[in-house]
């Protein structure tokens, strides 16, 4: 059975000292009718469904590959309509403005000229593609899909603590993980009206075809395809459900061919012409002719395809310079120069390493902060200076020294938490939610997303490669069930 | 259709089909052996016969010495070197199925990767005569249940076709050899041995002593061979291959697939011919060609479509 435990100074998504959230209310009598054995038996079946239907993630050992599920919590992060309604705004705020960037510098570059954002950081960084410069898209919409992830702090706000415009993945794990819930803990949605996700990937499946390239026949239907790595990607089950809900053939750079600068399909019947490519490979691999060349992922020529205006790319070339760690500092910035408006969704503080006073403080607070490469993802090459070792600072100190320009500062934050019940018992964990936010001719917010929780006890990380696992995240439909 | 997509349905037909007729033939094989002694003459041709008909003889020749039970079971049942063994085949198409997956039947791909999963916790130095039915048993099962699903679920268009495809050419390709290895050991076998065992290895014994009991040689070669009415045999296969393929065609035969119709209607021609007047050796030269034609066919189909090579476990 469930009891509260100590919150500390944690924002706890269920508990208010003792007693349960106003929104928790009918989930928390519900827990209270199950016992320990009861929930077990649930969670190994939940366990053993993602299992058997093969939703699974590589990870890469050195005694071979295993294939490993998620673990799923079914605690789920309950929001309600008016929180999510500020997150929704906030969501499409930011994506415009990050949009309008993209668009900007790839064209005119009034930001840069304006000074807002240093010329050099743009011009350096190693994502800003000069095969994208100059190029026209559909839409001039650069991203089809972005997933924002968020964090709480201590005061429960809601901060953006990253933002992924190239390949997010996750999509197909919050309808796995709403799946999952109501077929093994149909019980728990009782006296809960929730938003369902059902009509989403229509809408997404709309935006997705609005990106006609400029040189089809405007009585034309457009062609798509989801361009994957393989099944040796580690997101191949996202990539077969996004294309099985968006009904557009599955395809890998090998089924493709490009001829006098259009792009083929290759069918049983010979070449087939195709004008959208939702791509789940990176920038890096997409043409060799281009980038690497040792790329046996991509299409050769196809970057002469999308220029010309005779295919679209989904999300568009180049997009990493702005998901950049150390780019991520100047949105707020971005949104009062495009919009003209104040952020509505707070970024989490952060500190730039190249300027000299900023690197000194930081360099005598490690031990408070978290450093965090600004080219990587994952987890990997992080520092969170309470939890480490003198060594490890030390490690990170010579990091800095010798690439300022390569690793960003935060304050640890006291991520919010909620209970999570693994093997057996319940103890609170560390959560964010990723967002993800589709654009088109309209932009969409999918209600809820991926909540992404830390089973480690105490620890910050919640990604999946590293011992992370999912919750189902529900969005209440009004205020009046729970009030 | 993708060729690629095309070309992992018609593996995934002709691993699961071989995968269940090895599995039929190997259960058979166990039946027969345990009222034999090693010390038989027959005991090692009888096997020299299923290695042939289920694997690569010469590879097992080159890893083993003799024929020991333990050994020979493990080679065909889960050495992951050896391409046909039964896990090797399951790892293939639940593989090729992980590749299609946005094409198949989600109840599909849950049994093949229910079956995956299970093979997986297989100890494989587990070689009892016990265990090894159950695991044959097993195997059997999830194939006729894969069967029914992909019949009662999947939708009539080519992704169906390609996978029936397959599974013809395989079953078509795997009768003549049976046959034709067995004829290979008339020295050692007994025209009446001969005749049942084919029947029992292509599992159509039942069928045809519903309908005949006069079981000599002759007639068992001609039910196997060009009966349209018997499931395993290689008339009927060629039969459901064409007509699957002319579906693909639409009725039509188009430039690019003048190749194709020709070496099927080589092969209907072959299956009819009068084997009574044909001599001993004749009828085995006959039995031969068939065999031949069949291996043949296959790339021949993969070339008209364009289709890539399949992909294999590693």
């Amino acid at each position: 059975m469930f009891k509260p435990y100590d919150c500390y100074t944690f924002y706890d998504e269920m508990l208010d000292g003792e007693n349960p959230k106003k929104h928790y209310i009918p989930f928390y009598k519900q827990l209270q009718k199950f016992s320990d054995e009861e929930l077990l038996t649930k969670h190994k079946s939940a366990q053993s469904s993602f299992l058997r239907q093969g939703i699974t993630f590589t990870v890469y050992g050195a005694d071979g590959d295993t294939e490993r599920t998620m673990p799923f919590d079914f605690v789920p992060i309950i929001i309600p309509d008016d929180a999510w309604r500020k997150i929704e705004e906030g969501m499409k705020q930011r994506v415009e403005a990050l949009n309008m960037f993209l668009h900007d510098v790839y064209h005119e570059q009034h930001i840069l000229d304006a000074g807002i954002i240093p010329r050099a950081l743009i011009e350096s960084n190693p994502y800003y593609y000069q095969a994208a410069v100059g190029v026209n898209i559909p839409l001039h919409n650069h991203i089809f899909l972005a997933g924002i992830d968020l964090i709480r702090d201590e005061n429960g706000e809601y901060r953006v603590l990253e933002d992924n415009l190239r390949n997010p993945s996750g999509m197909s794990y919050v309808y796995q993980n709403r799946y999952v819930m109501r077929k093994m803990y149909p019980e728990f949605f009782k006296d809960y009206s929730i938003e369902t996700l059902e009509k989403q990937l229509l809408l997404m499946q709309k935006a997705l075809l609005s990106h006609r390239p400029r040189n089809l026949h405007p009585d034309s239907e457009p062609h798509a395809v989801l361009l994957t790595a393989g099944i040796y990607n580690s997101a191949y089950y996202d990539h077969v459900f996004l294309a099985k809900e968006m009904n557009i053939p599955l395809v890998e750079g090998r089924d493709l061919i490009v001829k006098e600068n259009k792009v083929y399909l290759k069918t049983i019947r010979g070449l087939r012409q195709i004008d959208i490519i939702y791509r789940r490979i990176d920038d890096d691999f997409l043409d060799p002719l281009v980038f690497k060349k040792d790329s046996l992922l991509g299409v050769p020529g196809i970057m002469d395809a999308y220029k010309q205006g005779n295919v679209a790319i989904l999300n568009a070339v180049g997009n990493g310079v702005a998901d950049d760690k150390a780019i991520y500092m100047y949105v707020p910035d971005m949104i009062r120069f495009y919009l003209n408006e104040e952020p509505i969704i707070k970024n989490v503080d952060t500190y730039l390493l190249t300027d000299e006073e900023q690197k000194n403080w930081v360099l005598q607070n490690l031990d408070k902060l978290v450093i965090k490469n600004v080219g990587a993802s994952g987890g990997y090459d992080m520092l969170i200076g309470p939890h480490s070792t003198e060594e490890e600072r030390e490690i990170f100190r010579q990091k800095i020294e010798e690439a300022p320009y390569q690793y960003i500062a935060q304050p640890t934050i006291k991520l919010s938490r909620a209970p999570a019940f693994q093997e057996g018992r319940f103890y609170p964990c560390h959560i964010d939610l990723r967002v993800f936010v589709m654009k088109g001719k309209e932009t969409h917010v999918l209600p809820g997303g991926l909540s992404r929780v830390a089973l480690k006890e105490g620890s910050l990380v919640v990604n999946s490669s590293q011992g992370g696992g999912g919750k189902d995240t529900w969005v209440l439909k009004e205020a009046k069930v729970y009030a | 259709m993708l060729s690629r997509v095309a070309d992992s349905l018609y593996w995934i037909g002709r691993y699961c089909e071989r995968t269940e007729t090895n599995a039929h033939i190997l259960t058979t094989r166990l039946d027969h052996m345990i009222e034999l002694s090693r010390e038989d003459s027959n005991y090692r041709f009888e096997w020299e016969a299923i290695i042939k008909i289920c694997g690569y003889f010469n590879d097992f020749k080159n890893k083993h010495d003799g024929y020991y039970l333990k050994k020979m079971i493990r080679y065909l049942l889960c050495d992951n070197e050896n391409l046909n063994s039964i896990t090797s085949m399951v790892e293939s198409y639940r593989m090729n199925a992980r590749n299609t997956r946005d094409l198949l039947p989600n109840e599909l791909w849950e049994e093949w990767n229910d079956l995956y999963l299970s093979i997986k916790e297989k100890d494989k130095e587990e070689t009892s005569i016990i265990s090894t039915y159950d695991f044959l048993s097993n195997i059997r099962k999830s194939s006729l249940t894969a069967s029914g699903i992909i019949d009662s679920l999947m939708t009539r268009d080519e992704c169906y076709l390609f996978l029936k495809i397959g599974k013809w050419i395989e079953r078509a390709e795997k009768t003549a050899i049976i046959i034709n290895e067995l004829l290979e050991y008339e020295e050692q076998f007994t025209d009446d041995f001969i005749a049942t065992y084919s029947l029992q290895l292509t599992h159509s014994f039942e069928e045809y002593t519903r309908r005949s009991r006069n079981r000599s040689k002759q007639k068992v070669l001609n039910f196997l061979v060009g009966d349209l009415k018997c499931s395993r045999s290689i008339a009927h296969s060629i039969h459901k291959i064409k007509e699957a393929i002319l579906e693909v065609e639409n009725g039509k035969i188009e430039v690019y697939a003048v190749e194709m119709f020709e070496a099927l209607a080589k092969l209907e021609d072959i299956l009819q011919v009068d084997t009574s007047s044909l001599t001993q050796e004749a009828c085995k030269e006959w039995v031969k060609d068939i065999r031949d034609q069949c291996t043949n066919f296959g790339p021949i189909f993969s070339k008209t479509y364009y289709l890539t090579p399949p992909i294999l476990v590693t």
